[in-house]
């Protein structure tokens, strides 16, 4: 009997001391963001370029099974210079290709990044240039190696019970963890999801106007942004894209950029609480589409 | 039968023959160069009638460098591989912008090599510098170069501001601010975006660098020739 406890101590001993130490860590993979290219050919001469940029809900301990809790398009017209950033819900209620409907978030947990970037293809019918993915860690470390991001929050939030945000109304700066917190706050707004969708979105336009004030100043500084990027990243993108993404971001002024939530409507799906997307969408796709701009 | 010539004949016979013999005497003696003058030629001086105006004076380059994209302290390593970035990126600024204010001629093969084909056709289009105003005179020229630690030094930022205007007494002056974003494949920088802003100065009054400072440089008349090699450090 003390001879089998002896045994069994031992070998939680080596399993809790060797495991950890056999390929990365899940908070390596949790932390990383990751940047692809959603086609194999990247056009750089069409005039329009599209980013999905995804915020999963991974985080240390649960690396590998990950809902996208954010989902936005990001457009660049290079020939107009605007943009817009379009937010899709997470609930939204989709067909997902080879799967069949679920909610949209799904699809990065039963197919990554790259069956995501087809379902909102395929939703769309907007051609995706490349996807960028990032987890709780990621989002707050970029955020905090930056020096935060000033943000208007319209109305306080108190969130305590929910993601932990508590901001005061008003222009302030968020440091990493109020950005994330801010960023996944929905219990707090009567608008739940769609309302957290625009604030994310309201979050990449004020990161581009963060970009484009610092470089305005010292256009060398959009080489702390890639390194403070490319440190937090893994990437199937060269560093010339990443590059020539930064220089496209230095010249887009935010007023020039959008932010639009897909129109929805609340609904269920046998005991799924979703939303189903309005058909006035349509219209906003076609537009996004044909400019790359809201 | 015998030839009897007339007397008056032969009194014009002997005059013709004196007269082309003094002919012949005369074309030989002008033809002969006095000895101990060399020919004309085109390399004569005294022959050349165009002399060389002087340059125009430039302002001395104030060109910094410094390391950029580097989130905490730079290491003794990213140190040494942005220093050997140095030069070649100096260089590359001053070729570039000498081409585009002071040798035109040039601009076009230096577009060549230091952009890439989409950047140098934007360039060419952009109007930047003064090519209607003959040669440039500048009262102030610098740069400040960004290049980034991390990922080998392979991207770089520089931000250039140049006054200038036609060599000539009221010459309207103008302000020039570029900013290069460059990249590197080997030991190749290539500029692959660039903005420009470039707006008329009030008068010359308003030029706070006259060409006083630094008025030219060492050895240099304004005809410095571009880099053969960007690589090899230069201290003009």
């Amino acid at each position: 009997m003390i001879n089998r406890c002896a045994a069994l101590v031992a070998f939680l001993i080596v399993v809790c001391t060797v495991v950890p130490l056999v390929g990365e860590s899940p908070q390596t993979i949790a932390a990383k963001p990751l940047f692809g290219r959603v086609h194999e050919s990247y056009d750089p001469t069409s005039g329009k370029i599209f980013v999905l940029a995804i915020g999963n809900d991974a985080r240390s301990g649960n690396p590998d099974r990950s809902l996208a809790d954010a989902i936005h398009i990001i457009g660049i017209n290079t020939k107009t210079m605007k943009g817009g950033v379009l937010n899709l819900p997470r609930d939204s209620w989709v067909n997902i290709p080879g799967q069949g409907s679920a909610k949209i978030n799904e699809a990065l947990f039963r197919g990554g990044p790259e069956l995501l970037a087809r379902t909102v293809e395929n939703l769309t019918g907007i051609r995706l240039d490349y996807w960028v993915m990032v987890g709780f860690e990621g989002f707050e470390s970029i955020i905090k190696e930056l020096h935060g991001v000033v943000m208007n929050i319209p109305r306080a939030v108190n969130d305590i019970g929910g993601s932990g945000a508590v901001l005061r109304a008003g222009v302030q700066k968020l440091k990493g963890y109020q950005a994330l917190a801010y960023a996944r706050a929905r219990k707090a707004f009567s608008g739940g999801d769609v309302a957290r969708t625009t604030h994310q979105g309201d979050m990449l336009v004020a990161l581009l106007r963060k970009l484009r004030k610092e470089t305005a100043a010292n256009p060398a500084s959009l080489l702390r942004w890639i390194a403070v990027t490319r440190e937090h990243a893994r990437f199937d993108i060269t560093a010339d894209e990443m590059f020539r993404l930064g220089i496209l971001g230095t010249q887009l002024g935010a007023k020039d950029v959008g932010n639009v939530t897909v129109p929805v409507s609340l609904g269920w799906v046998g005991s799924a609480s979703v939303v189903f997307i309005a058909p006035g969408a349509r219209s906003i796709y076609a537009r996004f589409k044909k400019n790359a701009s809201l | 039968m015998s030839l009897v010539v007339p007397e008056q004949t032969k009194v014009w016979l002997l005059t013709g023959v004196a007269a082309a013999a003094a002919l012949i005497v005369t074309i030989l003696v002008l033809g002969t160069n006095p000895p101990g003058k060399p020919a004309a030629s085109a390399n004569d001086p005294e022959v050349t009638s165009v002399t060389a105006e002087a340059p125009p004076p430039q302002a001395k380059w104030k060109i910094t460098t410094h390391v950029s994209g580097v989130p905490d302290e730079v290491t003794k390593a990213q140190a040494r591989t942005v220093a050997r970035q140095r030069p070649a990126l100096v260089a590359l600024v001053k070729d570039v912008y000498d081409a585009v204010f002071l040798h035109r001629d040039r601009l076009p093969e230096e577009l060549k090599q230091n952009f890439t084909a989409a950047a140098a056709r934007a360039f060419r289009r952009s109007g930047a510098g003064a090519a209607r105003a003959g040669v440039a005179s500048t009262s102030y020229r610098s740069a400040e170069i960004g290049i980034g630690a991390t990922d080998g030094a392979r991207l770089a930022v520089a931000t250039v501001s140049i006054r200038a205007g036609a060599d000539k007494p009221d010459a309207s002056r103008f302000l020039h601010r570029s900013t290069l974003w460059l990249k590197r494949s080997a030991a190749d920088w290539r500029v692959v975006a660039f903005t420009i802003d470039q707006a008329p100065l009030p008068d010359r009054a308003d030029d706070g660098k006259k060409a006083g400072d630094g008025r030219g440089e060492k050895g240099d008349n304004g005809k410095r020739r571009p880099s053969g090699d960007r690589k090899k450090a230069r201290n003009r």
